[in-house]
């Protein structure tokens, strides 16, 4: 199965700027896309932003990327943005058939999207929310068509350029990605979709997801990503910003798959205004470093947040995840619940922040993180941070490590479960509260690929 | 910016009369100082805890090697014990006990030291060598008061324990002013200084304390530091444990206006174990910040680490916990946890409880809880005919129940009761 996310294309590219980053290059993406000028001093100031800043000096190993030979833009060889399937080039709709896109949008989806490369191939709404004024467009033409709603939302208040290096990495080259505006008072009632996939070799993938949930609506949007593998190594600093005005609510599901020499750095970032829900449900499989903490700033009074993730690092894999929580209005709460498993001297980290600023009143966070360990070799850590400035703040956390117990398998095994299925019963297990707020095909799929990932390595 | 310069330590080893390899090692130390960086106490939070604005890094180093403090010490002079000071350390101490006490000069106690722990290595002005023979069982606590004065004090309190000895060590460091008040205590006086009105200038107070449990032992350390609410205080506190020993620490912070205070287990052995508990009570502008680590290094060990404490006025505190296990260590278990009760309508309390597993036959957890006193639990006491204060003050000392319970001093509880008195007393309650 895995096979399946690893399997490439040969390059066939439009467009493609040379390797490694440049004011020319950065100057070339903006001509190409056409863009007014405001976006274009933008991205130059991320490019300035991005020189200045260091590597992080904790976390994961960034010392095996090479920013200088990455291709940071690639634009497929496909008529942009089709809204027919049968319009979509054929190698490109092999592939997104072989992942099971358009099968998906048939069955329940409002709208799906699927990105190749450093653009969005494909996208589509269903009418009948297209009528109700939703919007979901990819993020270039959502520039043209709302260059207001743009100059208000993208990268300003919610991740500012400034934020960290490849947040600032990602003003200077984004390309592509979803923009979605839900209206006030629509609920939708089927989820979203958009499929982000990266062939080419050495590439990078810098998508930008806006969303804009207004008051009173609901939204869910599902995020697929994975691309094949290459001896090199890829970068993936995507970026998803989600302003959930009054008393709307939104989720993001989002199962992440890249091939295994992919750096994914990717920043995620949510506003919650008085009275909203946000909620992240997060799973991280492939990639060979990631850094991803899913953010929600709780602004609003009355706004709450979730977090559900999970990470699993196999071989020479080190998943570096968590969540963070800005807790800023009255009455606000937020759970953070992650599992994570590793093996085969795979490390998994949870690195979290949970904040709670003054005049944050009668704010309720709680933490929980759980690790498995599949063997001696393995490493898993817990680096969680919590600040407190609010007395009438009641916060909890908890954590706890373990491996698969000998006596859970023994008892499965004398009810007649091989001593395999009985390890992959009690993995099940453990990641069921994520797995259960996940569409159907999601939670089948990642099941599936944890179930496949266990293989071989107990019993 | 550098703490010491080169020059300021030549001037203080001159006036020093200490064989040339202690010297060696305090030149050691003063390289790595010198590469270190100062910390910058800001672990990556959003409002960092510094030193106290008007603090001088230069201050804090001394002298001629001389100290303005007095250090008391009272034990069974017939239990076996032996305590050589300073000035014994250096130069009369019998060639076996020298032998021994290089043991503790190794880089193996410097976890994750930073300017500051090797600036106490350089610079330590006040030594003290304690050795408890084998097998023996020292029933009366060993009793050390350092009673500090204005000028900076960087002691050094070395414990050998040898096979199958167990003991208990209390220690209590307050400022000399509150020495006044308690004069005419026994014991016996190493370097007594002037007794002198403390001038409220803020003093600094760093400790080096070490504890080398060589193998089934039982440890039990108390340490309270009360100082002056104008110091100053740095203190670190490491144990090597060999096989089957056990160290229980106990560290109450009551009183500075800023203190790091650091425990460090070193589980070295098979079997070895450690219990610590730190506590504090803090209110005003005061800064603490505690580490507990648990440095699991063989199989069969078993680390538990509490940090609790109450938070009054504008207030800081930053717990730090750190239970690392390596690939040998299986069959561990490791356990802590990170209680801080809110009083203070400005105070904030920040915790970074750390796991580092790198073996999966091990149980770990790890526990954080931050809040206000309940106001469920208000009513009841409340309801049951105590007052506002009363009840506030019943529910902070039942919270620190872990802490006094390990009290067993008699005048060391009262000491903390009264610490949690004043704390409830500035939250304006009743």
């Amino acid at each position: 199965m895995r096979a399946q996310y690893d399997r490439k294309n040969k390059e066939n590219l439009s467009f493609q700027l040379p390797e490694g980053l440049s004011e020319e290059i950065v100057r070339e993406i903006s001509k190409q896309k056409k863009e007014p000028g405001w976006m274009l001093a933008k991205r130059l100031e991320g490019l300035k932003i991005f020189l200045q800043k260091p590597l992080p000096s904790w976390g994961p190993s960034l010392s095996r990327l090479d920013l200088s030979r990455i291709r940071y833009y690639l634009r497929p060889d496909a008529s942009k943005n089709a809204t027919r399937w049968e319009d979509v080039p054929q190698d490109i709709k092999n592939t997104f058939e072989r992942l099971g896109i358009p099968e998906a949008e048939r069955k329940s989806l409002a709208g799906v999207g699927a990105q190749y490369e450093s653009e969005i191939v494909y996208h589509n709404l269903k009418k009948e929310w297209e009528e109700q004024g939703v919007i979901f467009l990819d993020c270039d033409e959502g520039l043209k068509k709302f260059p207001e709603m743009f100059r208000r939302y993208f990268m300003t208040s919610c991740v500012p350029a400034a934020l960290h290096k490849f947040s600032a990495l990602h003003a200077a080259v984004w390309s592509g990605g979803t923009f979605i505006y839900i209206p006030k008072g629509v609920k939708l009632t089927t989820p979203l979709q958009a499929y982000f996939r990266m062939n080419a070799m050495r590439g990078g993938q810098f998508e930008h997801t806006l969303i804009i949930i207004d008051e009173g609506a609901e939204a869910q949007y599902i995020e697929g990503c994975s691309a094949p593998r290459y001896d090199e190594s890829a970068l993936h600093a995507g970026c998803v910003e989600i302003h959930v005005l009054k008393n709307a609510r939104m989720r993001y599901s989002s199962i992440e798959n890249w091939s295994k020499n992919t750096y994914n750095l990717n920043t995620k970032r949510a506003i919650a205004h008085e009275g909203a829900i946000m909620e992240w449900v997060n799973g991280n499989m492939g990639s060979a470093v990631t850094m991803l903490y899913p953010a929600t700033v709780l602004a609003g009074d009355n706004s709450s947040t979730s977090f559900l993730g999970i990470a699993f690092a196999g071989k020479s894999q080190n998943q570096d995840t968590g969540s963070k929580v800005i807790h800023i209005g009255k009455n606000t709460s937020s759970v953070i619940r992650s599992k994570s498993i590793s093996k085969e001297g795979g490390i998994t980290s949870y690195r979290g922040l949970l904040s709670i600023r003054k005049g944050a009143l009668n704010a309720k966070a709680s933490v929980s993180c759980d690790a498995l360990m599949g063997d001696a070799r393995s490493v898993s850590n817990t680096y969680p941070s919590i600040d407190v400035v609010e007395r009438s703040a009641s916060v909890a956390h908890e954590a706890s490590v373990g491996k698969i117990s000998e006596e859970q398998v023994c008892y499965l095994r004398s009810r007649g479960l091989d001593e395999k299925a009985a390890a992959q019963m009690i993995v099940s297990g453990f990641i069921e509260p994520i797995v259960k707020e996940l569409p159907l095909e999601y939670a089948v799929e990642l099941n599936r690929l944890i179930s496949l990932e266990m293989e071989g390595s107990i019993g | 910016m550098v703490i010491a310069s080169q020059e300021q330590f030549n001037d203080f080893a001159q006036g020093l009369r200490e064989p040339g390899w202690f010297l060696d090692h305090r030149k050691a130390a003063l390289a790595r100082m010198l590469a270190a960086q100062i910390p910058d106490f800001r672990q990556g939070l959003l409002s960092g805890i510094s030193f106290p604005e008007k603090f001088e890094l230069s201050d804090i180093t001394p002298e001629n090697g001389r100290h303005d403090s007095t250090v008391a010490i009272e034990y069974d002079k017939s239990s076996g014990v032996s305590i050589f000071s300073s000035s014994e350390v250096s130069q009369a101490m019998p060639a076996e006990s020298a032998a021994l006490f290089k043991a503790f000069l190794t880089e193996d106690w410097m976890h994750d030291a930073d300017a500051l722990a090797w600036h106490q290595q350089a610079f330590a002005n006040d030594a003290l060598f304690i050795r408890i023979p084998k097998d023996c069982a020292v029933s009366k606590p060993i009793l050390i008061t350092y009673s500090c004065g204005a000028k900076p004090l960087l002691a050094s309190i070395f414990v050998l324990a040898e096979k199958g000895s167990s003991a208990k060590l209390i220690m209590i460091k307050k400022s000399a002013v509150q020495k006044v008040k308690k004069s005419g205590e026994g014991g016996r006086k190493i370097n007594e200084g002037d007794d002198h009105n403390y001038s409220g200038n803020q003093s600094y107070v760093s400790e080096d304390l070490r504890v080398f449990a060589v193998g089934d032992n039982e440890i039990e350390v108390t340490a309270v530091q009360a100082l002056d609410d104008s110091s100053v205080i740095v203190q670190r506190r490491t144990s090597w444990q060999g096989k089957q020993a056990a160290v229980k620490w106990d560290d109450v912070c009551i009183g500075g206006a800023f203190c790091r205070s650091e425990v460090i287990s070193i589980l070295a052995e098979k079997g070895s174990s450690t219990k610590s508990v730190s506590s504090f009570i803090v209110g005003e502008r005061k800064r603490f910040m505690l580490s507990n680590s648990a440095l699991h290094k063989s199989q069969f060990t078993v680390s538990s680490l509490l940090t609790r404490g109450a938070l009054a006025q504008e207030s800081k505190v930053f717990s730090k916990g750190l239970i690392r296990i390596d690939p040998e260590a299986s069959g561990s278990e490791g356990f802590q946890k990170q209680d801080a009760l809110l009083l203070g309508k400005g105070a904030e309390a920040a915790a970074m409880p750390n796991l580092e597993i790198m073996n999966d036959d091990v149980k770990c957890g790890h526990g954080v809880s931050i809040s206000d006193i309940d106001d469920g639990r208000m009513a009841y006491l409340m309801s049951r005919g105590l007052d506002e204060r009363a009840a506030a003050q019943l529910i902070v000392e039942g919270f620190l129940l872990p802490a006094i319970e390990l009290i067993t001093d008699i005048s060391l509880r009262s000491l903390l009761f009264s610490a949690v008195r004043a704390a409830v007393a500035r939250t304006g309650r009743g």
